[in-house]
C-alpha cells in the first residue's frame, strides 16, 4: 500500500497545488506550534514556581495540639490536646532520619518596655534549631543557645524593627528589655532576608524559659524542617505518620480529624499543583482549539481536492478501485500533509523552547522544555489528526459513482 | 458472452421517473463485433453503462459470461469491472499526472500485479499499440490519437474478456479515427469481444453487427459486411 507509486501520487496531488497546500499545513504547523511553546513554558514556569518558593522554610511542617472532636479511650470529646517536650524528644528519637532541624514554638504577645517607649510583641520561645529554619540573617551578637535554654536564662533576640520601634540608634546587645514577666537580656539582632518586617518585629527567647514561667511543659507547635530531597509522597508519610504516632501517644481516636493537626507543605504545594492544573488544562485548551481548527482547515482542501479529482477516481474505479482503495488514496494524503506540516510545527517550537532556558528565569520561567515522551504523544495525535481530516472527504470521495464522475466536466 | 433479457432501467429526477431502456433482449457472442447505434437519448450510453457494470438495472436479467450481474456492491463491480472488463472512453480519460505507462499499468495495480510485472506487461502492451517509445512521456505530450491509443492498451492491459467503447473517434479527426478503427478491428480480429456506442453511420459499419435503439428498444439488430479501416503504418509522429 506505501509504494512509491502512491507516494508519487501523494505528491503530484500536493504539487498541483502548492499554494493551498501550503496555508492549510501550516494551519497545522501553528497549532503544533503554539502548544508545544506554551507546553513547554508552563513546565518552565512550575520549575520556576519550584525553585523559587521550595526554598528555606518553604518545607517546614507545624504540628500542634487542638480539641479532639470524637471521644476515644474513656475520654470525652472536646478535650484540648497539648503537645509537650516528651512529644518533642519522641520525634527526635524515632524521625531523626528525616529531620533537618526540629523546635518547639511557644508564642505570646507581650508588652515590652524599654526606656520611655513600649510595645506590643510577639515573644516566641524556640530552641537553638529554629534559627535555621527561619529566613533571617544575624547582625550582631548571637542567638539562643544550648546554655541558655537548659539553664532557662532569661535572653533575647531581637529583631531590627524592634530596635528601630524602641531602641532607635542605640548599641543594644547587652541591654535589658522589660518582657512583661521579667527583664531580658539583649544578647543577638537579626534582619530578614526577605524584607519581611512582620519578621523583623519578632522576639525570639528560649523555650524553656517561658515553660518555666508559664510552669509547665508544653509545647503549643512543633516546627519541623525536613531532610533535603525527600520526594512529595514520603514528605507526605512523614506528616502522616507523626500525626498518627502523636494521636497514639496522646490518646486521640485514628479517626478524629481533630486531636492532633500537622499542617505541611503538601497542602501549600496541593495548591500550587492545582494551579498548575489549571494552567495544564488551559494549554491544552487553547493546543486543542488550534489543532481542531488546523484538521478542520486541511479536511477543507482535502475536500477540494476530491472534487477537483472527481474525474480520475471516476476512472481509477472503472479501472477496478474498491472504495477501500479510494478511501486509502485520500487518506494517505491527508496523513502526510498533516504529518508533515505538524512535524515542521514541533521542530519549530521545540527549537525556540529548547534555546530560551535562562533568558526568562526573571519571569519565573526555569528550564523549559517538552519532554520527549510528549512529543511523541503529539505526533500521535498529529496522526489521529490527520485521519480525522481526511475521513469525511475519504467517504465522498468513496462514494463518487463512477459514471457520474466520468461524465464531470 | 453477454445475456440480456427484458433489461430495463429508469432514471429518477426529482418527482419525475424516466424511463430510458424499455425491455431490452440481446445476445452477444464470443469474439462478436457489435455496434450499438442510436441517437442522444435513445439509451446507448446507458445500456453500455450497465453492461459495463458502471450502473445498476432496475428488473431484467444481464449475465456475463455465465456470471449473473445484479444488485452489485461497489466492492464486488469493481472486481469485476477490474477482471472482465476494458473500457475506451470517447474523452480518453487518462490520468493527467501519470505517465503513459504508468496509466497502462493501473488496471494491473488494482489486480495486485507486482511492480515489475506490471511494467513488463504494460510495455508489450504500448508495443501492440505502436507506443513504446512514449512510455515515459506524459499524457498532455500525447495528440489525440495517440492517447486514444494509450487508452486502448490501458484496456488491454487487463487481459479482459470484453472490451467497451464509447464513442472511441468521438474526438478525433477522420485520417486519425481510421488508425484507432484499424487497431480495434486488428485486436477483435485476434478474439477479443467488443461493444461499441457510436453515432456515426461509416464507423458503426466497421463493426461486424449493428444495434439500433430508438427511445430504449431495439429497433433492429443485424449483421452487416465489415468495412476495413485505411490502412496506413503507425506514424510516431501522429
Amino acid at each position: 500500500m506505501f509504494d512509491i507509486d502512491r507516494w508519487r501520487e501523494i505528491w503530484a496531488s500536493i504539487a498541483s497545488n502548492k499554494l493551498r497546500t501550503l496555508l492549510s499545513g501550516m494551519t497545522i504547523s501553528l497549532a503544533l506550534f503554539v502548544f508545544i511553546v506554551l507546553f513547554g513554558m508552563g513546565n518552565g514556569l512550575q520549575n520556576g514556581f519550584q525553585k523559587e518558593f521550595f526554598q528555606a522554610g518553604a518545607l517546614n511542617m507545624s504540628i500542634f495540639g487542638t480539641k479532639t472532636t470524637e471521644s476515644h479511650a474513656g475520654y470525652q470529646k472536646g478535650r484540648q490536646i497539648q503537645l509537650e517536650n516528651r512529644d518533642l524528644d519522641y520525634i527526635v528519637d524515632n524521625y531523626s532520619d528525616k529531620i533537618k532541624y526540629i523546635s518547639g514554638e511557644y508564642n505570646q504577645m507581650l508588652l515590652i518596655k524599654q526606656g520611655g517607649e513600649s510595645g506590643r510583641y510577639s515573644v516566641n520561645g524556640v530552641n537553638e534549631g529554629y534559627f535555621n529554619m527561619i529566613d533571617i540573617n544575624l547582625e550582631k551578637g548571637r542567638f539562643v543557645s544550648d546554655e541558655d535554654l537548659i539553664g532557662r536564662k532569661k535572653t533575647a533576640v531581637i529583631g531590627r524593627m524592634v530596635v528601630e520601634d524602641l531602641m532607635k540608634g542605640r548599641e543594644v546587645v547587652g541591654q535589658y528589655l522589660n518582657m512583661g514577666t521579667g527583664m531580658y537580656e539583649i544578647v543577638g539582632v537579626f534582619s530578614s532576608n526577605t524584607n519581611d518586617d512582620r519578621e523583623e518585629r519578632n522576639i525570639y527567647v528560649p523555650i524553656t524559659t517561658l515553660q518555666t514561667i508559664y510552669g509547665n511543659q508544653d509545647l503549643p507547635r512543633i516546627t519541623i524542617a525536613p531532610k533535603d530531597g525527600l520526594t512529595t509522597k514520603e514528605l507526605g508519610d512523614f506528616a502522616t505518620d507523626i500525626k498518627s504516632d502523636l494521636k497514639g501517644i496522646h490518646k486521640v481516636n485514628p479517626t478524629d480529624q481533630g486531636g492532633i493537626r500537622v499542617w505541611d507543605s503538601s497542602e501549600q504545594m496541593s495548591n500550587t499543583n492545582a494551579f498548575f492544573f489549571v494552567l495544564t488544562i488551559i494549554v491544552f485548551v487553547i493546543g486543542g482549539g488550534s489543532l481542531i481548527a488546523g484538521i478542520v482547515s486541511i479536511g477543507n482542501i482535502m475536500v477540494f481536492s476530491v472534487k477537483e479529482r472527481t474525474k480520475e477516481i471516476g476512472i481509477r474505479k472503472a479501472l477496478g478501485a474498491t472504495p477501500r482503495n479510494i478511501v486509502a488514496l485520500i487518506m494517505q494524503e491527508a496523513i502526510t500533509i498533516t504529518l508533515l506540516f505538524g512535524v515542521i510545527g514541533i521542530l519549530a517550537a521545540t527549537l525556540l523552547v529548547e534555546n530560551i532556558n535562562e533568558s526568562l528565569a526573571d519571569y519565573f520561567i526555569y528550564n523549559p522544555g517538552v519532554s520527549t515522551n510528549s512529543l511523541v504523544v503529539a505526533c500521535i495525535i498529529l496522526f489521529v489528526a490527520g485521519f480525522l481530516a481526511g475521513f469525511l472527504p475519504a467517504r465522498y470521495a468513496a462514494r463518487i459513482k463512477p459514471i457520474d464522475a466520468l461524465n464531470d466536466e | 458472452m453477454i445475456k440480456i433479457r427484458d433489461l430495463n432501467k429508469s432514471y429518477k429526477m426529482g418527482a419525475n421517473s424516466l424511463h430510458v431502456l424499455k425491455g431490452i433482449n440481446l445476445d452477444v457472442e464470443d469474439g462478436e463485433f457489435v455496434a450499438i447505434m442510436g441517437a442522444s437519448g435513445s439509451g446507448k450510453s446507458t445500456l453500455l453503462n450497465i453492461i459495463g457494470m458502471l450502473d445498476n438495472h432496475d428488473t431484467g436479467l444481464y449475465e456475463l459470461d455465465g456470471v449473473k450481474i445484479e444488485k452489485l456492491t461497489e466492492k464486488k463491480a469493481a472486481n469485476y469491472r477490474n477482471k472482465f472488463l476494458g473500457f475506451i472512453f470517447q474523452s480518453y480519460n487518462l490520468i493527467s499526472f501519470k505517465n503513459v505507462l504508468e496509466n497502462v499499468a493501473l488496471p494491473l495495480y488494482y489486480q495486485k500485479v507486482s511492480r515489475g510485472k506490471r511494467a513488463e506487461m504494460a510495455i508489450s502492451y504500448l508495443e501492440r499499440v505502436g507506443l513504446a517509445n512514449w512510455a515515459h512521456h506524459l499524457p498532455n505530450e500525447l495528440s489525440g490519437g495517440q492517447k486514444q491509443r494509450v487508452a486502448i492498451a490501458r484496456a488491454l492491459a487487463a487481459q479482459p474478456k470484453l472490451l467497451l467503447a464509447d464513442e472511441p473517434t468521438g474526438a478525433l479527426d477522420s485520417k486519425t479515427s481510421q488508425e484507432v478503427m484499424r487497431l480495434i478491428q486488428e485486436i477483435n480480429d485476434e478474439g477479443k469481444t467488443i461493444l461499441m456506442v457510436t453515432h456515426e453511420d461509416d464507423i458503426a459499419h466497421m463493426c461486424k453487427r449493428i444495434v439500433r435503439l430508438k427511445d430504449g428498444m431495439i429497433m433492429s439488430d443485424e449483421k452487416v459486411e465489415q468495412v476495413r479501416a485505411v490502412y496506413t503504418p503507425f506514424d510516431a509522429q501522429l
